[in-house]
């Protein structure tokens, strides 16, 4: 079997069932993906193409990176007489052990420990929100704070958001991607939920150690041939069973997420192939 | 100059240009109404603040709050207002933003309506008139005593902050569900549900789908009643039954399927999606709630026993308080006895089954480490608040925690009132002994197995600790000091005694962190072999020392004096303490309390005993408009897909208006007609032709056109499995589901990697998630599985098993693709696939018998030829290929070598942590236990799983 070369071969050219059922639903569609992750027209025109986000909880605070704090400087070693936090007995205040200095055209502040970020050429091309404030002392809740907007860790996630309103070109990978690292984050995948809005717009996390996705790949005694051939067959009993219930419109998007799967099982590994970067 | 009439006061012109008006009186006099009404308070609302509220700062100096004002003018502007021309008045044009120079208020968001624009417009073409506060007031109060008008309906409640807001106008269509419960006649002849839905589609121009086939309607039956599909034998039996009388057979099914124990679990598990049970804690620590399964178990035999909705709603929310004061009847005692009592839990069976109840309480996640203990309690009882609204009442009573609502008639007030009823009552893990009916097996093993964990645990532990102290003993040694064990040298200043860890390295140090932790998490653990629950009782607010949440007590000697403070927290911050209220209801329904005065129908006394029982016992009154429409709208949604009001936790004016309001009503009568029960119900709604019908219809192309959400019901809506559903059919098909009823969670198996990865709690890496032992427990129905906040089990979330941290109204079924992934690839499906096959190679003789039987196991009948011919050549392909490949045995690890970072120095250690479960754990069968042709057997099973046709019901 040669490889198929479009979308469009690869379901058409099988002779299998699935290809006419999935391909008039194509046509309908003009080619890339459809349903709730198509690309949607925004409200207001975006500017921006794509949203990473680096979560990075646990490292050094902002007060030691790109925030200097020059009364904390002037109150270093001299005794806090604050009631805020949950402290007990001799308190006093620590400054940064680290100078700030100004870099690049736009002057942005950081401290000296920076090499790489304070080169002009990356220090202009950033901008600095220092108006955040965190509203908890404690992981799950301040990550909630971050990710979702609310600490109770119920709420979507900003990527669910962004999947929500933008939709997505990639038909191959999953509109919202969540690489931690090998270990959950405290209040686990509340972190990249969907919350309220449809499931569709849930982070998938892919995972450091093992498979990416969940099972993405099969078990090990069942190639890929024995994939092809099992999905064959179980077109031709959905199709049977599609046409017994034309109505029910969830049926087709069923099908189609099994050869999206198909299709990822390649793609994916791809994508998390570090070394195949440049 | 001329003055403008009909003002009254004196006016300061200079500079200003001013236009005589002839104004009739009617339209003088509707101008001045005009500006009391709704001009007035726009400025106030959008201007005021900027623009002379703070005389220290007008921004431009124009001062808008008076008519003076607004003809001065300001830095940027001499021509603010100019009385009858609107065009020519600053003041409009800033407002449309057309100027571009101009825009105001400045920012987008605070922009004006059209409507809002159009009423200045309107006020200075009408000559601008001011009217002074007296006059103001006069229209106001003029207005206010017409309840409703065209600009919608004013509704009493206990009164806002403000005035604008007690006095707002609402869409008299939006305040549905607060109107009390109308019972409408019948509109036909026919059964009732049908003689409401009739009317509606037919008006719309529809027939009725068709009767479902009985294939369909036994499968329908049994899943709505039980969540299992019908055996095949069940399916015989009901076919051949309907062939004889389609009326005797469908109710004699009805009332077997009520009658089966299955059903309390069904059922259960739609109340503990609202109720959002878990087995433990969440946050940071995610603690074990040891004994919340006798929660659960409550919820099960209440549906059994098909309890009375309103008991089952007081139970829940004041058991304790129901306990405590039939022990007073029952022994003449309070105060200490009454204490002592509490403490030994020497209650009834009926005290005792009240006390599980109140564990709803404890169903918020709810954590208080690194929170200050007001912080904490407010999040806990905000909780209580908002879970009991919605539950109850379908309202969302957390948006007035910070002001009035915005959309619904619940001021602030109610929000603290209702908070007040709950300030008494405190979290405790309290010692309630089991009953009867509650199922104790398997505590011995269990606790055997913890006692592992914590043995081993307690040994590393003392290990390092014994290479601590043999090195305390060297350095005091040393100083030639005598020897003072941790404890004793605890106090002593640093001179005095060696360093904290001395002897240890960082490995040492992280090691010993940890170890401390899994004691005392396995010490914990132990608990759920206790004869505890999770619940509540009343008592005063106590000072916090370290996490409350590791261990929740009844306070020993209570204080028969204190009293919560309880005051509206403006913006919802404790740092703003405002009025003082009394613990009460919400105004808005129109209810008042059992016993209250007519002065404050609302209100609830201030014993901090009862408090709970007065607001259930009003949320329980058959007068209670929402109550009785919340419960019956739940059991129709279960029925139907979806609620006759689309947002079962969400009457308000965001939530879908009732499709069928008047049948709503009519059910929600009938409900409490009838004595509160749900498998009347049940029966009532299954008996309907609606409930029968279809799941096609011959106008389906436009019916979807028209009614696209199927809101008439004109065929019966498809649905796809829940998660439970989805497994627990699993296990039926396989033959290996254990049927027993309650008890202790069990741990069916995951995913191994997410089993046995890393999960971070505080100071810590979770316990590894280890399997229930043997297939007999393993396999028990998915609504025992233990349900981990900070953990959820990956192939019942990818099926939409809602996160437990909130209330969840309705179920996704999304199709995502990581449920092909699953389907197709997991252990959990290769296991299913294998039982399915060894069952099929047991039962049944011959490739032919065996896809007959797979058929009738997973899809309910009979594959026709052409399946019978594909799938043969199927089988026949995949145990050729299976003959040729080679498969390697799997292993279970009894041990994990974990990784993490020491807090003090930064640098990476690692431990072991042992999963002694597989020392002697009886696994399911796997690929390489069975043969090559078992194994593509299982190809079919698994074929067959992975089909629409499987997944979803009709």
């Amino acid at each position: 079997m040669s490889t198929p070369g479009t979308r469009r071969e690869f379901l058409y050219g099988l002779g299998s069932s699935l290809g006419a059922v999935a391909m008039s639903d194509l046509l309908a569609r003009e080619g890339v993906g459809a349903g709730p992750l198509a690309p949607k027209p925004a409200m207001h025109e975006p500017r921006a193409k794509a949203c990473i986000m680096l979560f990075m909880e646990g490292g050094p605070g902002h007060m030691d990176t790109f925030d200097p704090k020059p009364r904390l400087t002037e109150l270093h070693k001299k005794e806090s007489k604050l009631t805020r936090g949950l402290e007990t007995g001799f308190k006093f205040f620590v400054g940064s052990p680290f100078k700030f200095r100004k870099v690049g055209q736009s002057g942005i502040e950081m401290c000296d420990q920076w090499k790489h970020l304070a080169d002009p050429v990356v220090a202009d091309e950033l901008c600095n929100y220092r108006g955040c404030q965190a509203e908890s002392l404690n992981h799950p809740e301040a990550l909630f704070h971050m990710n979702t907007g609310s600490r109770l860790g119920a709420d979507p996630a900003l990527g669910a958001w962004a999947n929500y309103g933008l939709g997505t070109l990639n038909e191959n990978l999953p509109g919202y991607v969540v690489m931690t690292e090998l270990a959950m984050p405290q209040g686990g995948p509340g972190n990249w939920s969907n919350g309220f809005l449809p499931a569709h717009y849930q982070g998938t996390r892919l995972r450091p150690a093992g498979s990416p996705i969940l099972d993405l790949s099969s078990p090990a005694f069942k190639d890929r041939r024995h994939l092809r051939r099992t999905l064959d067959e179980l077109a031709f009993l959905n199709q049977k069973h599609g046409a017994e219930h034309p109505g029910h419109g969830d049926l087709a998007a069923r099908m189609e997420s099994y050869e999206l799967a198909y299709r990822m099982q390649m793609t994916v590994p791809e994508v998390v192939d570090l070394e195949s970067e440049s | 100059m001329r003055a403008i009439r009909p003002v009254r006061h004196a006016l300061v012109l200079a500079g200003t240009l001013v236009v005589s008006l002839s104004l009739s009186p009617a339209a003088e006099e509707q101008g001045a109404r005009l500006f009391a009404l709704k001009v007035f308070p726009l400025l106030k609302e959008k201007c005021f603040a900027c623009h002379g509220e703070d005389p220290g700062k007008v921004e431009g100096k124009l001062n808008l709050l008076s008519l003076e004002g607004m003809l001065r003018g300001g830095e940027n502007s001499q021509r603010v207002l100019v009385a009858g021309r609107p065009k020519q008045s600053d003041l409009y044009r800033a407002i449309t933003w057309e100027d571009g120079e101009l825009e105001m208020p400045p920012k987008e968001n605070d922009r004006l309506s059209e409507i809002q624009v159009a009423l200045v417009r309107d006020w200075i073409a009408a000559g601008a008139p001011w009217p002074d506060e007296k006059t103001r007031r006069r229209y106001l109060v003029a207005e206010r005593a017409v309840a409703v008008t065209e600009d919608g309906e004013i509704f009493r409640t206990s009164g806002g902050l403000s005035e604008e807001w007690t006095y707002r106008r609402y869409r008299p269509a939006d305040l549905w569900a607060l109107r009390p419960v109308a019972v409408g006649a019948v509109p036909g002849e026919e059964h009732p549900i049908d003689a409401f839905l009739d009317s509606r589609r037919k008006e719309a121009g529809f027939e009725a789908a068709e009767q479902a086939d009985p294939l369909t309607l036994v499968r329908r039956a049994t899943y709505d009643l039980l969540g299992l599909p019908p055996t095949p034998d069940e399916v015989a039996i009901f076919r051949k039954a309907w062939r004889e009388d389609q009326e005797k057979a469908w109710g004699a099914l009805i009332d077997r399927l009520l009658g089966s124990p299955h059903y309390g679990e069904r059922w259960a598990q739609h109340w503990l999606d609202v109720a959002r049970y878990a087995d433990t804690g969440g946050y940071s620590n995610d603690y074990e709630r040891s004994n919340a399964w006798r929660y659960r178990d409550y919820v099960i035999r209440a549906f059994n026993e098909d309890k009375p909705y309103d008991r089952f709603v007081i139970e829940q929310l004041a058991g304790d308080e129901l306990a405590d004061a039939s022990v007073r009847r029952r022994l003449g005692i309070t105060g200490n006895k009454l204490q002592q009592l509490r403490l030994n839990g020497n209650y009834t069976a009926e005290e005792r089954e009240w006390l599980v109840a109140t564990g709803f309480l404890r169903m918020g996640p709810w954590d208080n480490a690194m929170v200050k203990a007001p912080e904490a309690r407010q999040i806990y009882l905000d909780d209580v608040v908002s879970s009991v609204g919605q539950t109850f009442l379908a309202t969302n009573l957390r948006c007035a925690k910070c002001h009035d609502h915005k959309f619904d008639p619940i001021p602030t007030r109610d929000y603290y009132r209702f908070y007040a009823a709950f300030a008494g009552t405190q979290m405790a893990e309290r010692k309630v002994p089991f009953l009867p009916e509650e199922n104790l097996k398997r505590f011995e093993e269990g606790r055997l197995q913890v006692k592992r964990l914590l043995s081993f645990a307690t040994q590393r532990k003392n290990s390092i600790k014994e290479k601590q102290e043999t090195a305390a003993k060297a350095w005091f040694t040393e100083r030639k000091l005598p020897y003072l064990p941790e404890q004793k040298r605890r106090n002593l200043p640093d001179e005095e005694k060696p360093p904290r860890h001395v002897g240890l390295d960082h490995v040492d140090q992280g090691r010993l962190k940890v170890r401390e932790q899994d004691e005392w998490i396995w010490t914990r653990r132990l608990e759920r072999y206790e004869p505890m629950i999770q619940g509540v009782y009343n008592g005063p607010d106590l000072p916090q020392k370290g996490n409350r949440a590791r261990k929740m007590r009844i306070a020993g000697t209570p204080d028969r004096n204190w009293r919560p403070e309880s005051v509206i927290y403006s913006g919802g911050a404790l740092e703003a303490p405002g009025e003082s209220v009394n613990p009460g209801v919400l105004s808005g329904c129109g209810v008042p309390v059992e016993g209250s005065t007519d002065r404050d129908p609302y209100r609830i006394g201030e014993e901090l005993e009862g408090r709970r029982l007065a607001l259930a016992k009003w949320i329980a009154d058959p007068r209670n408009p929402l109550t009785t429409r919340v419960i019956v709208n739940r059991i129709w949604q279960h029925h139907f897909g979806k609620g006759l009001a689309g947002n079962s936790n969400n009457f308000g004016a965001k939530g879908s208006r009732p499709t069928h309001p008047v049948l709503l009503d009519w059910l929600a009568a009938d409900f409490v007609e009838n004595g509160w029960t749900f498998k009347r119900m049940h029966r009532l709604i299954m008996t309907s032709r609606a409930y029968r019908q279809a799941g096609d219809h011959r106008e389906m192309k436009a019916l979807r056109g028209k009614d696209p959400n199927n809101e008439l019901l004109a065929y019966f809506p498809p649905r796809r499995f829940t998660a439970e559903e989805l497994r627990d059919t699993l296990l039926v098909a396989t033959g290996e589901l254990n049927r027993t009823l309650g008890g202790l969670p069990i741990r069916p198996e995951i995913n191994r990697e997410v089993a046995l990865a890393p999960r971070m709690i505080q100071f810590s890496i979770a316990p590894a998630w280890q399997p229930s032992r043997t297939p007999a427990e393993r396999n028990r129905r998915t609504i025992y599985a233990y349900r981990v906040r900070g953990l959820p089990d990956p192939f019942l979330d990818l099926f939409n098993q809602p996160n437990p941290n909130d209330s969840c109204e309705a179920r996704h079924s999304a199709a995502v693709t990581p449920q092909a992934f699953t389907l197709l690839n997991s252990d959990v499906m290769t296991d299913r696939s294998i039982a399915l096959a060894l069952r099929l190679q047991g039962e049944a003789r011959g490739l032919e018998q065996q896809i007959e039987l797979a058929f009738q196991l997973v899809l309910g009948r009979s594959p026709d030829a052409v399946e019978q011919e594909r799938l043969q050549a199927y089988v026949g392909d995949m145990r050729d290929y299976h003959r040729r490949g080679k498969i390697e045995r799997d292993r279970f690890p009894t041990r994990v070598t974990r990784s993490l970072v020491e807090e003090l120095s930064g640098k990476p250690f690692d431990y072991e942590e042992i999963l002694p479960v597989f020392e002697n754990y009886v696994a399911d069968r796997k690929p390489a236990d069975v043969p090559p042709v078992t194994r593509a057997l299982a190809d079919l099973a698994l074929l067959l799983f992975n089909s629409n046709e499987f997944l979803y019901l009709y």
